[in-house]
């Protein structure tokens, strides 16, 4: 009886030696840093630029000469490895100019991470003067009220996104999540619906998100959009950029990294970087590996049966 | 009866839908709004049975010890947990807590000639609070600020979330001392201290856990589906590779190609066949929700029995 | 001696006061105060305020009701004087018509300009006017409410009002020194104006004429289905699977589970994926195998229960029907993964079918199927997860083949029709997209009015 191949066995290989080869690729890199550049692609470069080309503007300036942008924060916890890198870069990158912001959400997971991201991001200083590693301009705290608001949580998917692009106020009931009256908000004067901010940055990991945005409001009312999203709705989001429904995409903990490299400040997703590098590596070396042993079962059967 | 009622229902409203698309009148608008809350309503009422249905699924395999009965208990008592602590209880009894403020017997004469008066606060280290604009953190000894004569509010907070801020409005005259003590009481309810812990300590590490799962599978079964078994397969394979190099910072620095070519793929031929099946599942839609809405096909209606 | 006496005396009295005088030609020497002796300076008087110029205010003010407007709404236009200064802001307010006398010459804002301080005229019969920049939408200013001030130099507004009658005032005010309104220019007054609901939305004739000549396709196909032609639809090997599996599972004795997707009840992938249910549900009351159904919202839950018993009455297995088996399990997404991913390791069904909206949960639901060497059957039109599918699971129905399913499998000729008129627009859309690219590649990129808005 004919020893079995090697490819044989191969086929019937029990797949945790990947998984912990897999994890093996995840985990190292964590510790030994490869420090590869995080150069930043077209299309996270586009975003990048659509939010330098917004005024400047001091700390007690008001709109108009002040930037106004909405920021919708779409995403739950498993998402946030990929494109809180991005929030965070993109965060400073309007603190340093001073630009309003207003907050929103339409995923009913988000409003914890969304409190905890005012504490942090908004209500402190993210690059402080004097933070190690970073040259560039320094932010400060917000003040709610004055410099950002956040208007909560709404639910209905397409439907609400509908409603904040013809009456923004009216889809919170006038009212912000802390209950002050929105006509009591100085920052929001004029302010009733999305056409009305100079940015719509869309931090989105799914359904509703920046899809939804882009349909149901953005080509309607012409909306300057730019969207951060996981790697997998890349394929689903790059058509909008081509077309310019999209004026910037950043795609991924790849894209959040490349926003990174370009504020500056160097974060999770410069260090989420490397992991990605010597996963994909993994993977690739998987199809390798799986193709060489299908090859090799091939030939070998043939070689059977000519012989 | 038992079917044609709903039928009768479905087009209605399903013709209702279509129509108010074309017609912008504001009384269509109101009409469709109202009908949007009835939908609401009706979804968040099928949630009770929902779990009155996990209720009815769950108990009979606990009681009856059929395997991994143990993770069931585990599925009702978190469930019974995150309900419980869901509630806002902190609105219950007592009226919310102020901060307490004490005023000095004597003015102070050297605060008086500058015009100023003080107000000393003592907080936990763990509670920041904000005077007149200006926040500073708690060190759970006195901590002494010189404010303008008038109205001050003073504002304590928790750094952490969960807690109720308290807010007082002391009014202070020129060479007054004055010292406000307080310990921002815990809420309960989405926004309490209970819930948040829980979505920050166990919630979110599992979801983040459950989606990095992902990656150890996307492995397996990329050495097991992704074999040129003939040239669509091996043109599948090497799109893969190019995709996966081009798109991670690694690819761009084995060559600056890589990345164009990714970016190539992407906007070529994925977005080509993306769009593509894309119309083809509008049409599709669109022709399966006229078939539904116009009441040829009825299979979703239920039985006459 | 007496007189001598006298005269000396005299002369000397004379000669001692000429003394004491200054000499006119000798002007007095003046000696500087110490600073601190000096009296305070004081500061040129500066004269009456300097009279701001005169306001040109607007003019061409138009108010109109939007094309295919909802009833409530004006659009607003007019035209500002081109050198008007930063420092002018342009007000518009509104009134309800009827609600005080017309006033067909509306008088200047403020009262006369040396009033200290500044009032409104009696037309606005209010206290002195706010700092402009109190003056917010919604302000009530006597009569009038404010609709807008337009600060960056804006020449149009789209007002929204309850439905109704409306006159309009847009006025240009010039801000002073801390914020204060100090000029006005004459009011531009127009009106009454009524609010207007259109009936038709023009602007999507288009997409009313998609639908109708689908609908027509569907009644073009349906008579001919009715005058006995046969219309062919290609394989499907994905939907022809379905039987075989469920064959499979019955004589491995194992149950099926089906699973709706992750989108609620109103979806179209979640409607397709319990039309198929149905079909799904009656091959395993005919094969005696169980069937458990996963779902994602409890009102999908409901109607798949209904939709399974219809299924087992259509068997004539009624009471084979266990309710229980329709599951809700969550609504959170990585929950549901883990729920139905526990169903398929403990269940270990032999047949897994995945019909609906997912998201990233797919692949870890065909891959924990796969380790149990279930017959795995997916489609959905979510395009990112269809590489995952096609990756794990046997079988894969791509976008329309979801909704082709149902009709495939009754092979009813109505809904056979419905797949034909569906194809049939799908050729026509390719016959636009070829017009398209030529015309684009010729330069020729407005349509007129057969454009797309």
């Amino acid at each position: 009886m004919s020893a079995e191949h090697w490819s044989a066995k191969l086929q019937r290989f029990d797949r945790r030696w990947i998984f912990l080869v897999m994890a093996v690729a995840v985990v190292v890199p964590l510790f030994v840093p490869l420090g590869l550049p995080a150069r930043p692609d077209p299309m996270t470069k586009a975003a990048f630029n659509a939010v330098e080309a917004l005024p400047s503007c001091g700390p007690d300036d008001v709109p108009p000469k002040c930037a106004r942008v909405f920021v919708s924060i779409d995403l739950d916890p498993a998402s946030t490895p990929e494109i809180e890198p991005f929030y965070r870069a993109v965060v400073l990158h309007l603190k340093r100019k001073n630009a309003k912001l207003v907050f929103a959400t339409t995923w009913y997971q988000a409003p914890p991470l969304v409190d905890r991201y005012l504490r942090e991001t908004i209500e402190a200083a993210i690059a402080p003067a004097g933070t190690d590693g970073y040259d560039g301009a320094a932010d400060r705290p917000y003040r709610k009220g004055i410099d950002y608001v956040n208007l909560g949580f709404r639910d209905g998917k397409g439907a609400i996104i509908q409603a904040f692009g013809s009456d923004l106020r009216g889809a919170f009931d006038h009212r912000a999540d802390d209950g002050t009256r929105l006509d009591r908000i100085a920052m929001l004067d004029g302010v009733n619906k999305l056409s009305d901010f100079d940015l719509i940055v869309l931090v989105s990991a799914g359904n509703p998100g920046a899809k939804e945005y882009v349909q149901y409001v953005g080509t309607r009312n012409k909306l300057p959009m730019i969207a951060a999203c996981t790697a997998v709705s890349t394929t689903d989001l790059a058509p909008y950029y081509q077309t310019g429904q999209l004026i910037g995409l950043v795609a991924g903990m790849a894209g959040s990294a490349g926003y990174e490299t370009l504020v500056g400040k160097p974060g999770a997703g410069t260090a989420g970087a490397d992991v990605l590098n010597i996963g994909n590596l993994v993977v690739i070396a998987a199809i390798v590996f799986g193709n060489v042993v299908f090859f090799a079962g091939r030939r070998y059967q043939r070689r059977g049966r000519t012989s | 009866m038992k079917k044609t009622v709903p039928l009768f229902i479905g087009i209605a409203f399903g013709c209702f839908a279509v129509a108010e698309f074309y017609i912008p009148h504001h009384h269509v608008g109101a009409l469709s709004n109202e009908f949007r809350q009835w939908a609401a309503i009706l979804a968040a009422s099928a949630f009770i049975l929902g779990g009155v249905n996990i209720l009815q699924v769950t108990w009979p395999q606990i009681r009856r010890r059929e395997p991994d009965w143990r993770y069931k208990v585990v599925l009702l008592v978190s469930a019974a947990i995150m309900l419980l602590v869901g509630l806002p209880w902190h609105k219950l009894g007592s009226p919310a807590k102020t901060p307490t403020v004490e005023r000095a017997a004597t003015a102070d004469a050297e605060l008086a000639a500058r015009g100023k008066a003080a107000i000393t606060v003592v907080v936990d280290d763990d509670v920041t609070f904000m005077i007149a604009g200006k926040s500073a953190a708690g060190t759970g000894r006195p901590v002494v600020t010189e404010v303008d004569p008038g109205e001050v509010e003073v504002k304590l907070s928790r750094r952490v979330a969960g807690y109720r801020p308290l807010t007082a409005k002391v009014t202070v005259a020129a060479g007054e001392r004055a010292t406000v003590h307080g310990d921002p009481p815990m809420i309960w309810g989405r926004d309490g201290r209970v819930f948040v812990w829980i979505y920050d300590h166990i919630f979110s590490p599992a979801n983040a856990t459950m989606f990095a799962l992902l990656a150890f599978f996307v492995a397996s079964a990329a050495f097991r589906a992704f074999r040129a078994r003939n040239v669509e397969a091996a043109l599948l394979l090497a799109a893969a590779i190019f995709m996966m190099l081009g798109r991670a910072p690694l690819g761009r620095a084995i060559s600056d190609v890589l990345p164009d070519v990714a970016q190539w793929l992407l906007d070529v031929p994925s977005n080509g066949g993306r769009r593509a099946i894309m119309m083809g599942a509008a049409i599709g839609a669109i022709a399966t929700g006229l078939r539904v809405i116009l009441g040829i096909e009825r299979s979703h209606l239920g039985s006459d029995s | 001696m007496t007189r001598a006496l006298l005269l000396a005396v005299l002369a000397l009295v004379t000669v001692g006061s000429a003394a004491a005088q200054p000499t006119p030609s000798a002007p007095t020497p003046v000696v500087p105060l110490p600073p601190d002796l000096r009296p305070p300076s004081r500061a040129p008087d500066p004269g009456p305020p300097p009279v701001a110029p005169p306001l040109a205010g607007v003019t061409d003010l138009d108010v109109r009701v939007p094309d295919n407007d909802n009833g409530r709404h004006f659009a607003i236009r007019f035209t500002r004087a081109a050198d008007v200064g930063e420092d002018v802001v342009t007000a518009v307010f509104r009134r309800r018509w009827g609600q005080v006398a017309a006033t067909a010459v509306f008088p200047t804002m403020l009262g006369p300009a040396d009033a200290t301080p500044r009032t409104w005229s009696v037309e606005f019969a209010g206290p002195t006017p706010p700092p402009l920049g109190a003056l917010a939408a919604g302000d009530e200013v006597g009569p009038w409410q404010v609709a807008e001030v337009l600060a960056g130099g804006e020449t149009t507004l789209t007002d929204e009002v309850p439905p109704g009658q409306y006159e309009y005032v847009v006025v240009e005010l010039r801000r002073g020194p801390g914020d204060t309104i100090v000029a006005a220019s004459a009011g531009a007054v127009i009106g009454p104006r009524a609010t207007e609901a259109s009936w038709f939305n023009t602007d999507r004739t288009g997409y009313l004429g998609i639908v109708l000549l689908i609908a027509g396709f569907i009644g073009w196909y349906v008579w001919e289905t009715r005058k006995g032609k046969a219309l062919y639809v290609r394989r499907l090997p994905g939907v022809d699977a379905i039987e075989d599996s469920i064959g499979r599972s019955t004589e491995m004795g194992r149950p099926v589970l089906y699973v709706t997707g992750l989108e609620e009840i109103q979806n179209i992938q979640t409607i397709a994926s319990l039309l198929i249910l149905g079909h799904v549900a009656e091959k395993t009351a005919e094969y005696d195998t169980d069937l458990t159904v996963a779902n994602y919202y409890p009102l999908t839950m409901v109607v798949a229960e209904e939709v399974v018993r219809q299924g087992y009455a259509n068997a004539g297995r009624i009471d084979a029907h266990r309710p229980e088996r329709c599951l809700f399990i969550t609504a959170e997404q990585f929950a549901f993964a883990a729920g139905v991913s526990g169903i398929i390791l403990r269940d270990r069904p032999a047949t897994n079918i995945y019909f609906g909206s997912f998201f990233g949960e797919s692949l870890l639901l065909a891959e924990t199927g796969f380790t149990t060497g279930a017959v795995q059957i997916a489609g959905t039109a979510e395009l990112t997860q269809l590489p995952f599918f096609i990756t794990a699971c046997d079988y894969t129905l791509i976008g329309e083949e979801l909704y082709a399913a149902s009709a495939y499998l009754t092979r009813e000729p109505t809904l056979l029709a419905n797949l034909k008129a569906a194809d049939a627009f799908k050729i026509l859309a390719m016959l636009f997209i070829v017009i398209g690219v030529a015309l684009a590649t010729a330069g020729v990129f407005d349509l007129g009015p057969w454009a797309f808005r």
